[in-house]
């Protein structure tokens, strides 16, 4: 059985290049979700089995790290992995999400195969 | 812009259109390559930190535009959602000021970026921004891009 992946940004642009990505990196894919801020991706997580999540950070009504910040509370999506896919090069922030325990930090534009190698290390 | 804040931007807007969208940035085009091609599309992005705060602001004709998402996505016309040439612009806009600011101010500034906005133009405003000369003019793939950074006082 593949994987569920939800795929949180808040351009439509970024959600489709991530799932295309995905599809070309021969990992074994079942379903896409897809949210454009954290408060939706919550409610995805919420109605679905999800194995790993790819979020931005600066997206409007919640952020990333928000998100990360809620999954935490629970459970259950503690144990998601999520890799966040950003603009942001500040170490200390870098730093902090990594504390936070997220399972990457990808910078856009990322190369593809940087992404995939980091998809299959965090799901085998 | 200054000498160097040119050239910064010319390092970043190559890297950031050869990564995602296999684009090639030319610096100096010359007059008759940036005239109008039709209506434009106007992205701006503001940001923040403890000492610094200003504008990011690229402008592009729209089939350009189109053709960045295209390149993005890696498809062709009929496989490109509306409104892709905006999120393209919206987005190479993002991920530019990001790179921009951490190479003029360093990893270790803590910014804030706004979400991109976008607006339209027609082909008399984008005759009224180059004779401004507020912006720096870029050609890629034989497309002028326009760009301006303003840092407020």
């Amino acid at each position: 059985m593949g994987y569920n992946v939800l795929i949180v940004d808040d351009s439509m642009i970024i959600r489709k290049m991530v799932a295309k990505t995905l599809a070309i990196a021969d990992l074994d894919i079942s379903e896409y979700y897809f949210a454009e801020n954290g408060r939706q991706a919550l409610e995805q997580l919420d109605a679905h089995w999800i194995d790993i999540v790819f979020a931005d950070i600066n997206m409007p009504e919640m952020s990333g790290v928000a998100m990360v910040e809620e999954m935490a509370k629970k459970d259950l999506l503690e144990q998601i992995p999520v890799v966040i896919i950003s603009t942001e090069r500040n170490r200390q922030r870098i730093a902090s999400l990594k504390a936070m325990g997220i399972g990457a930090y990808l910078q856009k534009p990322f190369v593809p195969e940087e992404f995939a190698q980091v998809v299959r290390d965090l799901l085998h | 812009m200054t000498e160097d804040d040119h050239a910064l931007m010319m390092q970043v807007f190559s890297s950031v259109f050869e990564n995602f969208a296999f684009m090639f940035v030319e610096d100096d085009p010359e007059e008759e390559e940036v005239g109008a091609q039709g209506p434009f599309l106007q992205a701006e992005i503001s940001f923040k930190s403890k000492d610094v705060a200003g504008v990011m602001e690229i402008a592009a004709p729209v089939g350009f535009c189109n053709e960045l998402a295209e390149n993005i996505l890696g498809d062709e016309g009929a496989d490109i959602p509306e409104g892709a040439g905006e999120n393209a612009l919206k987005e190479v806009l993002n991920v530019s000021c990001g790179y921009l600011l951490a190479e003029k101010f360093g990893t270790e500034e803590v910014f804030d970026l706004s979400i991109p906005k976008i607006r339209g133009g027609a082909e008399k405003q984008w005759h009224a921004l180059l004779e401004g000369g507020a912006y720096d003019v870029f050609l890629i793939d034989e497309a002028p891009l326009l760009a301006r950074l303003v840092l407020q006082p």
